[in-house]
């Protein structure tokens, strides 16, 4: 039988029950700490958090501070009030037990002693106490994984790994969204001239500066692919206003890309930059093969979001019908005619947003 | 006989509690004789000050550590002058105190033997 040794800490005024105490806990395999009253006892809790004290063995009566008010100072303190409090008391004072209890004491010690009541209550808080330190490595565990995760995956899908509802959302599921696809004009040509590192510095910065407004508006980050970001609204997080966040960060994009430019311009480059965005059903969930998975989203919605964004000159903002509709009040637009998108049969009636209309916010 | 000053069974139940370590008792022993005359002291001085705060916590005291050598007769008497102090209904206590003080130095006497006892082992 492993018995869990652990480090006893002591509070008693009376020295002869101090000194049984702490005799009988070092012959049952533990460390043993002792204090006179419930101020010393605190000054020990709070100076000495690790190798942490695992129970603490509390009298009432007490000079000084008394063991009530003590308990009381534990259970109120975040960094302490996991740590089990056994009360001590004689069987007489039974009262006393039942207020500690109800204050939030784990257990309580009969006086006199007795070494195999001790060597019980003593099992049973090392117990609990391991498994409360157990739980709190593993929450700090998932904690650094989620954090870790963040930064590969779009914020909402890391969260989305870890919530209770994530294998199912994850598994696949059908929903409206807004889906946002831009990329650049002109930048084929030079990806071709630019030297490597000139290319990927001036994408970092794109990336940096485009990641930054998706993140701002809520948007879920599909992908990068080089140029290319597609960005999707309403999911896995539900939002009563994608389309509207949507189009704010599409033109909030077009704004900031318009800042970038000025300096490749500089440096030679002329590059335009152009967005499709499409609102309408899509399949969404894990997609890929074991070992790399995507969370992703299918559907004509996304093709349709990047024909547009194929279809758009430098500086347009290129919308579906029913993604305009949504989005007519708050953005001054126009009708750009109906447009032969690749893979759609009809033709598909297409607006560019100028902007949002005065008054309203960018946020 | 059965009324012996100091009880079998808490007393064997505490040197089971301190791990049949028997010159440990006697230091425990040595140190409930250094330390309670103190607290009947107290007590006394406690009564005429009108103190019961002080009364109470003595009697508290000496009954707990009274009982943990089974010296249950004393830590009757400290229980009954506990519980008094704590009212503040202090009729016929310095009674009681005396009666405490004579049956501690009767329970003191038990404990010395089993101490000699102890020690010539």
């Amino acid at each position: 039988m492993t018995e869990p040794l652990g480090r006893i800490l002591v509070v008693d005024d009376t020295r002869i029950n101090r000194d049984i105490l702490v005799r009988a806990i070092a012959a049952q395999g533990h460390e043993a700490l002792e204090a006179e009253n419930g101020r010393v006892a605190l000054e020990l809790l709070v100076a000495d958090p690790d190798p942490a004290i695992d129970v603490v063995l509390l009298d009432l009566e007490m000079p000084e501070l008394d063991g009530y008010e003590t308990l009381r100072r534990i259970k109120a303190d975040e960094a302490l009030r996991h740590l089990p409090v056994i009360v001590i008391s004689a069987v007489d004072e039974l009262d006393s037990v039942v207020r500690c209890i109800e204050m939030g004491a784990a257990d309580y010690l009969p006086k006199p002693f007795n070494a195999a009541v001790l060597r019980a209550r003593l099992s049973t808080s090392l117990a609990a106490k391991r498994l409360r330190d157990l739980e709190r490595d593993y929450l700090k565990t998932i904690d650094r994984q989620r954090s870790e995760l963040a930064r590969f995956l779009s914020p909402q899908v890391a969260e989305l790994v870890s919530s209770p509802d994530g294998e199912a959302l994850l598994g696949g599921h059908r929903r409206v969204v807004t889906a946002v696809f831009s990329d650049l004009r002109g930048f084929t040509a030079f990806a071709e001239t630019a030297e490597p590192e000139e290319l990927l510095d001036m994408l970092r910065d794109y990336h940096a500066e485009m990641g930054r407004l998706v993140v701002e508006h809520g948007g879920t980050l599909e992908h990068f692919a080089g140029d290319g970001i597609l960005v999707f609204f309403n999911d896995p997080v539900l939002q009563p206003d994608h389309e509207q966040r949507a189009v704010r960060m599409a033109v909030a994009m077009r704004e900031r890309f318009e800042a970038l430019q000025g300096a490749w311009r500089k440096r030679g480059y002329e590059l335009g930059f152009g967005v499709g965005m499409a609102v309408g059903h899509a399949t969404l969930g894990r997609i890929g093969f074991e070992g790399r998975y995507d969370y992703a989203a299918i559907g004509t919605v996304v093709i349709m979001a990047s024909r547009l964004c194929s279809e758009a000159r430098g500086g347009q903002i290129l919308l579906n019908q029913r993604a305009y509709a949504a989005v007519e009040e708050i953005v001054v637009g126009e009708p750009v005619g109906e447009l032969a998108l690749k893979g759609f049969s009809r033709h598909v009636p297409a607006y560019n947003v100028l902007g949002l209309r005065a008054g309203v916010s960018g946020e | 006989m059965p009324d012996h000053p100091i009880d079998e069974a808490a007393f064997g139940q505490l040197l089971e509690t301190v791990a049949g370590d028997e010159e440990f008792l006697a230091e425990l022993i040595g140190t409930f004789l250094a330390d309670s005359p103190n607290l009947l002291v107290q007590m006394r001085s406690a009564i005429e000050s009108g103190e019961t705060e002080t009364l109470r916590r003595a009697a508290h005291t000496l009954k707990s550590t009274s009982a943990t050598f089974g010296a249950s007769r004393l830590a009757g008497l400290a229980r009954e002058i506990e519980t008094a102090a704590a009212g503040a209904a202090l009729d016929g206590i310095p009674a009681r105190v005396e009666a405490a003080a004579a049956e501690y130095e009767i329970a003191a006497a038990a404990l010395r033997g089993r101490t000699a006892g102890a020690a010539s082992t």
